[in-house]
């Protein structure tokens, strides 16, 4: 336990921190968040800061800060790769629907543990320290934050996607060297490979569902009143 | 003929009603297909399964499910009531008293890895924290940008090279790797904490002890509810975080 402590010890800060900036409003995206190391900067101290606007908004709820950030949750997060990176050596094997099915879940299984988080954040800032091309549409950016309640600073990196369609989205953060998707790989797959994968799926749908988000079902609904409010 | 018309009614409506549900679960998979990835497009830094090697994990689980036991009914209870009762700006300065006397520990690595600046950083966190820090309970040095970057013998042994060697779980001491192991054994040879008196050493070894696990409980509770297999999880993240620091000793 004491060694385990060495590592975990700011790793709730950094997830908080994370969460708060895998989620602004990218629809928005401007001429200086194009693809480019500046762009990848842009783009994140841009995000950085509408949400510590939006964390920050005393005229809304926890409700409605709540629901303002899962919204910008869906179009930020690329669930759908990371999802089936996670899924590792499995995704060559998993059936089409079984695969539907799990992403569907995975997208709320994610927003329904972090969202919530939100409600511990108070008073940090951080710094942008460097962004860096990794190649194939993919940037790295690394920022500190300095967290005056935990008496520490926290390295997050962030990595980003670009493609011509949406702009940037992220695909990871790592704190403190751990990644979550990395580190989720091993979670889920350690319970694909005892059980297998419709077991694995059937306690995912379980866990989101007391968390009281979607059923996959339900998620697809959702989408598809959003589409026919689009169209009317 | 009643019954059996009532019968009929029942397995027609309940025939019907599995179709709809059948129907339902399959709606999404022709609304909205996902994208699929290819393994190409997670060609990066990330290794495949790179994490999982674990070639002790049976005996890990039960040393796991043991500690998992201890620190249900012992460790965790008294770090939450260190918590109630002990504010936060008095936890911070206990949490920078421990990290002062870690200093020695830090150099003597520092020098190893030959890391000039890590080496000047830590002895002069050393010396400003413990004066105008008194004796290390405000951490004044971060103020002037030498910020803490703790060094050990494990981490030591990694950048010159030595492998981690299999991932195990310790009684009590949670998770490590041989080669951490060991150098945690070592580390204890140039720590001055561990030749004073026998009441300094239980004193200091228990209040760093609860301090630790104060400091991850959300973390921990967070795996709790979240994870589907808090041993991969912490597993994981335990074999990353150590990489990481290898690999900024590097640079």
């Amino acid at each position: 336990m004491v060694i385990l402590s060495k590592y975990l010890k700011y790793l709730i800060i950094t997830i908080i921190f994370a969460v708060s900036f895998l989620l602004a409003d990218i629809a928005a995206a401007n001429e200086d968040e194009k693809k480019s190391i500046s762009g990848a900067r842009n783009y994140v101290n841009r995000i950085s800061e509408d949400i510590l606007r939006i964390v920050g908004d005393e005229s809304l709820s926890e409700a409605g800060k709540e629901e303002s950030l899962s919204k910008l949750f869906d179009m930020h997060v690329d669930t759908n790769w990371m999802g089936q990176f996670i899924l590792g050596k499995h995704n060559r094997t998993i059936t089409a629907e079984n695969r539907a099915e799990y992403l569907a879940l995975y997208h709320e299984y994610l927003k329904k543990s972090y969202i919530p988080k939100f409600k511990l954040y108070s008073g940090e800032d951080y710094n942008i320290i460097r962004a860096k091309d990794k190649g194939k549409g993919n940037f790295l950016v690394n920022v500190e934050i300095i967290s005056s309640k935990a008496n520490a600073e926290v390295r997050v990196d962030y990595r980003l996607n670009y493609n011509d369609a949406k702009g940037f989205v992220i695909r990871d953060i790592v704190g403190e060297g751990v990644s979550l998707i990395v580190t989720q790989r091993s979670d889920f797959g350690a319970m694909i490979k005892k059980k297998g994968i419709r077991f694995f799926i059937d306690r995912l749908s379980d866990k989101v569902k007391s968390m009281g988000g979607s059923t996959a079902t339900e998620v697809v609904d959702n989408k598809k009143d959003k589409i026919a409010e689009v169209k009317h | 003929m009643f019954v059996s018309s009532v019968g009929d009614t029942l397995a027609k409506d309940i025939s019907t009603k599995v179709e709809k549900q059948k129907a339902k679960e399959e709606k999404y998979i022709t609304i909205i297909p996902p994208v699929v990835v290819s393994e190409d497009d997670f060609e990066d830094d990330y290794g495949q399964d790179v994490n999982d090697s674990d070639p002790l994990e049976s005996f890990n689980r039960v040393v796991y499910d043991f500690n998992d036991v201890l620190d249900r009914y012992l460790l965790s209870p008294v770090a939450r009531g260190y918590r109630n009762i002990v504010p936060e700006y008095g936890r911070n300065r206990v949490g920078n008293a421990l990290h002062n006397l870690t200093s020695p520990v830090s150099f003597v690595n520092n020098v190893l890895q030959g890391d000039v600046k890590g080496t000047a950083t830590v002895f002069w966190r050393f010396l400003i924290n413990s004066t105008i820090g008194i004796g290390g309970l405000h951490d004044i040095a971060s103020d002037f940008g030498l910020e803490e970057d703790r060094a050990d013998f494990g981490q030591t042994m990694g950048v010159y090279g030595l492998e981690s060697g299999p991932y195990i779980v310790l009684p009590i001491l949670g998770p490590t790797t041989v080669r951490d192991g060991l150098g945690d054994i070592v580390d204890i040879i140039y720590d001055p904490t561990a030749y004073a008196n026998s009441a300094f050493v239980v004193t200091h070894r228990v209040v760093d002890i609860v301090d630790s696990r104060e400091n991850i409980l959300d973390i921990t509770d967070d795996i709790e509810k979240n994870s589907f297999d808090p041993y991969s999880s912490i597993r994981s993240s335990y074999l990353q975080n150590r990489q990481k620091k290898i690999d900024s000793a590097y640079k």
